[in-house]
C-alpha cells in the first residue's frame, strides 16, 4: 500500500512564558496508508487536536515534516492553507456540530458552499453533488433547506460530514466526533461513519478519548501520551494484547477489562502526579510517576518507540519483542540456566541489543559478497 | 641526579650509562604508586618483591659488566589478565579470584622482563574485559588521572591510568574491541594495538578468542615504538599467533612521513564522534600533511557485526559458570555475557561473512592509502556512573558506545596506534587513531612519532582541573 500522508519527528512546541515551552506534539513518526483507517487515542490534553492542527496545516510545525503522497507539506505556512490546493485533500469534521456550522446558512448551503470554493462545481453539477452526498449520509432533502436551530444534534452531524466529504478528499479527519452528541445518537453515528469508511476509497483519522470508537472503526491505532507516541498496531491486536503499560491501563479500566479478565492492580496506572508537559525531561519516560511497572531506569533512560513485532511497536523498557523472549527462555532451558526473575528483564534487553545489531548486519549490503545466498524455485 | 626521568628511553639511558641504579629506580617508581593507588585504583597487586628482585639482579649484572636490556630498570606493570608468576590472573572477575596462582610469565611478560623491565604490578580492568570504562563493582573503579570523577576508559583502565599519572612509562593491556585504544584516548597516552596475530596471546586470559589483541600503553611515542619491539617474535602456544621474525621499528620512527599517503576518514566517523572528537582528527589530519576524507562502506554494520561476535564468544566462553555461578559475575555485564551466549548462529555466520567482505574493501582502500586517521573515541572522558553519552544530539548508552570507533577497526585485526591530542577548550584529552594495512605497525608509530613531534601530542596545562 501506498503511505498517503507521513509524519516525520513532528514536534509542536508552544512557548508559555518565562522562555518555558510546552511540549503538546514531541517527536511523531506515524504514517496512514491510502484507504486506511487510523484511530488516535489518549486522554485529554495529549496532544490530539495538536496534532490534527499539524496534519490539515492549520497550525505552523516547530520542526519535523509532513508528507502528503511523499511531498512535503509542512512548510505550507498555515494562514496560506484557505487558499491552497491541499485543502481539498484533506477535510476536516469537527467536535460539536452545532459550534461548526454557521447559523446563517442552511444545510444545502453550507454543503454547496464547501465544494464551490474547494471545486470548480457550480451550477446543476453542485446540486447534484450537494444532493449525492445528503444521500450519502443519510440526511433527507426535506431537512437541507433548514437552518442549524432546526436541526438535531445527530441531523447537524450529518450536515458537518457531508461538509467534509462533498469535496471528495484523500484524507477525512475526525476529532472526538461523537464527544458532543448524545449517547443514543452516538451509536448512529458511528454506524454511519463505519458505513462511509466501508464505501468510500478514502483515508480516515479518527480522533478520540473513547478507545470504543476506535475500537469499532479503526484497522490500526496510536496511542498517545504526553505528546509522544506510546504504543501502536493493528487495532484488533493492541485490544486484544495491548503491550504498553498505558495502553494496558487504559484497556483495564474499560468495561470488561483485559481479554482473558487478566486484569489486576498491576495493569492500573498508579496515582501519582503526571508529568508536565512543560519542558519535560528527555531523559525520563513520560509514563514515570503513574506506571505500575517503572523503576529506576526509567528515570533517566526514555524508552524509544520500537518495532515489537510485525506492525507492531511500544515505547517501553520492559516490552520486548515476545516472539525473542520465546526463544531466550527455551535457549535459557536448554542451555539448562535458570535466571533470577529480578534479572530477566536486564537480560531481554540485552538480548535485544544484540538482536538489533545482528539486524544490522543483515540488512547491510557490501558489493562483492561471493557467497550469494542459494536460490529456490517456488 | 634524577631517578625518575618520565619515559623508558631516558630511563634506560641513565641506566645504562651508570646515572643511577636500578633499585633507586624501583624504590623511587614503588614509592610513587603507593602514594597515588589509593586514589587511582590503576593496581589490584603491586608485586613489590619482585620489582626490587628484578632491580637488584640488574644493578648486579651492570656490576658484573654485563650489557644492560633496551628497557632496563623501566619499570611496567601489566593488566591482571597477563599471567605472573605467583600471582592469580584475576581477568577484573571475583569468578577467578580463587584459581591457584600463574605458575609463569606470560610470552610477553618474560620478554618485558628480559628486556630489563621491572614489574610492579597488576593492573585492573573492567571484569573478563567486557567494558570501556574500568568501572568494576569488585573490585572498584580506575580514575582518571585528569579528573578523579572520571573514568579512564576500559578495560585497560588500570593501563591508562598508571601511565597517565606518570607512575610507570609503559604498561600491557588488551583490546578485542578497543580496549587499549579508548583508555589511552580517555588518558592522554600512546597506546598500539598491533596487527590480529601478531604478538602472541599465551598465558593471558581470553575474551574473544577471534578479536583479542595484546598491546603496550606508553608516555611517549618512542616508548611505545620501543615496548612493541620487545614484545615481538613467535610463539607457539598461541594459534592465531603468525609466527613472523621480529620487524624493529624504533629505528625508522625518525623517518617520519617520508612518501606516505595519508587520508582522514569521513562519514561514520564523523557521525559517531562529537565535536571535539572531529576536531581531534581534523587536527591530526593536518598536522600530518592529509590528502582528504575517505569514506569506508556499511562501517556501522561492520562495527555491529563485531558487537554480534564479540557476544557470542564472549558469552559461550563462560556458559558454564553462567549456569553455575551467576552471582560470582559482574553485575554491569553479567546479562550481557547471558545474551550472548544465546544468540543463534545464523547471525554469528553472518557477521563473519561481513568481516570478511569489510576486510576486503577496506584493504583496496589502502591500495591508493597508507595511513588513515579517525578519532579514538567519540567523547573525552565521562564521569563514573554516567548511563548516557549524547553524540550529535542523539543520546547513547555510554558503556558500548565509547567503542563506536574502535570497534570497526579491530575487527579486522588492521594494526593502529592512538597518539593522544589536546582540545583547546576543557582539561580532558581526547586521542586519534592512526590505522595501517595489516603488519605495518612501523607506519602506525611513524605517525605517532611525527605528531609528537609536531607537538601536539603534548598536554598543554599542567594542572588537572577536577570536575565537582
Ligand atoms: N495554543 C496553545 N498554547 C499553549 N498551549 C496549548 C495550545 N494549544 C494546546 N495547548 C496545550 O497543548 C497540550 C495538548 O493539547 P491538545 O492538543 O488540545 O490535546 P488533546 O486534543 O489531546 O486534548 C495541552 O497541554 C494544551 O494545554
Ligand atoms: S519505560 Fe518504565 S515508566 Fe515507562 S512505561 Fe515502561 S515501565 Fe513504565
Ligand atoms: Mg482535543
Amino acid at each position: 500500500m501506498k503511505r498517503l500522508i507521513e509524519a516525520i519527528d513532528l514536534v509542536k512546541h508552544f512557548p508559555v512564558g518565562d522562555k518555558k515551552r510546552l511540549h503538546a506534539v514531541d517527536g511523531l513518526n506515524f504514517h496512514i496508508e491510502a484507504g486506511e483507517t487510523v484511530g488516535l487515542v489518549g486522554e485529554s490534553g495529549c496532544g490530539k487536536s495538536t496534532l490534527v492542527r499539524l496534519l490539515t496545516r492549520t497550525l505552523d510545525l516547530t520542526d519535523g515534516q509532513v508528507r502528503f503522497h511523499g511531498h512535503g507539506i509542512g512548510l505550507i505556512p498555515a494562514r496560506a492553507m484557505a487558499d491552497h490546493p491541499m485543502r481539498r485533500e484533506i477535510q476536516m469534521v469537527f467536535q460539536d456540530p452545532t459550534d461548526s456550522l454557521d447559523p446563517r446558512y442552511t444545510a444545502r448551503q453550507t454543503i454547496a458552499e464547501s465544494a464551490r470554493l474547494l471545486t470548480d462545481m457550480s451550477g446543476s453539477a453542485l446540486d447534484r453533488a450537494v444532493e449525492e452526498t445528503a444521500t450519502h449520509v443519510g440526511l433527507p432533502f426535506e431537512l437541507l433547506d433548514r437552518y442549524p436551530h432546526q436541526l438535531s444534534g445527530g441531523q447537524k452531524a450529518r450536515v458537518g460530514i457531508a461538509r467534509a466529504i462533498v469535496v471528495k478528499p484523500r484524507l477525512l479527519v475526525l476529532d472526538e466526533p461523537t464527544a458532543a452528541l448524545d449517547v443514543s445518537v452516538q451509536a448512529v453515528i458511528l454506524q454511519l461513519l463505519d458505513r462511509l469508511k466501508r464505501e468510500m476509497g478514502m483515508s480516515f483519522l479518527f480522533v478520540s478519548h473513547d478507545l470504543n470508537v476506535v475500537r469499532l472503526l479503526c484497522d490500526r491505532v496510536l496511542v498517545m501520551y504526553l505528546g509522544q507516541i506510546v504504543e501502536s498496531g493493528p487495532a484488533r491486536e493492541v485490544f486484544a494484547r495491548p503491550l504498553h503499560p498505558y495502553t494496558r491501563a487504559l484497556i483495564a479500566s474499560l468495561p470488561g477489562g483485559l481479554a482473558g479478565g487478566q486484569t489486576t492492580d498491576a495493569d492500573l496506572l498508579i496515582g501519582g502526579d503526571p508529568q508536565s508537559p512543560i519542558d519535560p525531561d528527555a531523559h525520563r519516560c513520560r509514563l514515570f510517576g503513574r506506571c505500575p511497572r517503572g523503576v529506576e531506569r526509567c528515570h533517566t533512560l526514555a524508552p524509544p518507540l520500537r518495532e515489537i513485532s510485525r506492525g507492531r511497536a511500544a515505547a517501553c523498557h520492559f516490552v520486548g519483542p515476545t516472539e525473542r523472549e520465546a526463544f531466550v527462555d527455551a535457549a535459557l532451558a536448554m542451555h539448562n540456566i535458570h535466571v533470577d526473575p529480578a534479572r530477566r528483564a536486564a537480560l531481554t534487553s540485552e538480548f535485544n541489543r544484540v538482536a538489533e545489531m545482528a539486524r544490522l548486519v543483515q540488512a547491510a549490503r557490501l558489493p562483492g559478497d561471493t557467497l550469494p545466498a542459494p536460490q529456490y524455485r517456488p | 641526579m634524577n631517578p625518575n626521568p618520565e619515559t623508558a628511553t631516558g630511563i634506560a639511558a641513565a641506566f645504562d650509562c651508570g646515572e643511577v641504579s636500578a633499585r633507586e629506580i624501583a624504590v623511587a617508581a614503588l614509592e610513587r604508586i603507593a602514594a597515588r593507588n589509593p586514589e587511582l585504583n590503576a593496581w589490584t597487586t603491586i608485586t613489590t618483591e619482585r620489582a626490587l628482585r628484578e632491580a637488584e639482579a640488574l644493578d648486579a649484572a651492570r656490576a658484573r659488566g654485563e650489557r644492560s636490556g633496551r628497557l632496563a630498570a623501566v619499570p611496567y606493570a601489566a593488566k591482571n589478565l597477563f599471567d605472573i608468576a605467583g600471582i592469580t590472573t584475576l581477568a577484573g572477575a571475583r569468578l577467578l579470584a580463587r584459581n591457584a596462582p600463574a605458575t609463569a610469565d606470560a610470552p610477553l611478560v618474560q620478554r618485558m622482563r628480559n628486556a630489563g623491565g621491572l614489574l610492579t604490578g597488576a593492573l585492573n580492568m573492567d571484569a573478563l574485559a567486557y567494558g570501556f570504562t574500568t568501572e568494576n563493582t569488585h573490585y572498584g573503579n580506575t580514575r582518571n588521572p585528569h579528573d578523579s570523577a572520571r573514568t579512564a576508559g576500559g578495560s585497560s583502565g588500570g593501563s591508562s591510568a598508571a601511565v597517565a599519572a606518570g607512575l610507570v612509562p609503559i604498561a600491557l593491556g588488551s583490546d578485542t574491541n578497543g580496549s587499549i585504544r579508548v583508555p589511552a584516548s580517555l588518558c592522554g597516552i600512546f597506546g598500539l594495538k598491533p596487527t590480529y596475530g601478531r604478538l602472541p596471546r599465551t598465558g593471558s586470559f581470553p575474551f574473544v578468542h577471534s578479536l583479542d589483541h595484546l598491546g603496550p600503553l606508553a608516555a611517549s611515542a618512542d616508548d611505545l615504538a620501543l615496548a612493541y619491539d620487545v614484545l615481538q617474535g613467535p610463539d607457539r602456544g598461541d594459534p592465531a599467533c603468525a609466527q613472523r621474525n621480529i620487524e624493529p621499528t624504533s629505528e625508522s620512527l625518525a623517518r617520519g612521513l617520508d612518501g606516505l599517503r595519508i587520508a582522514r576518514l569521513a562519514g561514520y566517523f564523523d557521525d559517531q564522534a562529537s565535536a571535539v572528537a572531529r576536531a581531534a582528527s581534523e587536527r591530526a589530519a593536518r598536522a600530518l600533511g592529509s590528502l582528504g576524507d575517505v569514506v569506508l562502506p556499511e562501517v556501522a554494520a561492520a562495527r555491529a557485526a563485531a558487537f554480534v561476535i564479540t557476544a557470542s564468544e564472549g558469552g559461550a566462553l563462560h556458559m558454564a559458570a553462567l549456569r553455575e555461578r551467576p552471582e560470582d559475575f559482574e553485575p554491569l555485564s553479567r546479562e550481557r555475557l547471558l545474551a550472548g551466549a544465546l544468540v543463534p548462529a545464523q547471525w554469528v555466520e553472518q557477521a563473519q561473512r561481513m568481516r570478511s567482505l569489510f576486510r576486503r574493501r577496506v584493504l583496496e582502500a589502502f591500495r591508493e592509502i597508507d595511513l588513515l586517521i579517525a578519532p579514538a573515541t567519540p567523547v573525552t572522558a565521562t564521569l563514573l556512573g554516567q548511563d548516557l553519552i549524547v553524540i550529535n544530539g542523539r543520546s547513547l548508552p555510554t558503556r558500548p558506545s565509547m567503542g563506536l570507533l574502535t570497534q570497526p577497526i579491530s575487527f579486522i585485526g588492521l594494526p593502529v596506534a592512538v597518539a593522544p591530542t589536546w582540545p583547546t577548550e576543557g582539561h580532558l584529552p581526547i586521542g586519534v587513531q592512526l590505522i595501517a594495512p595489516p603488519w605495518r605497525e612501523d607506519i602506525c608509530l611513524r605517525a605517532v612519532w611525527a605528531l609528537q613531534k609536531a607537538g601536539i601530542t603534548v598536554r598543554p596545562v599542567v594542572a588537572p582541573t577536577p570536575t565537582t
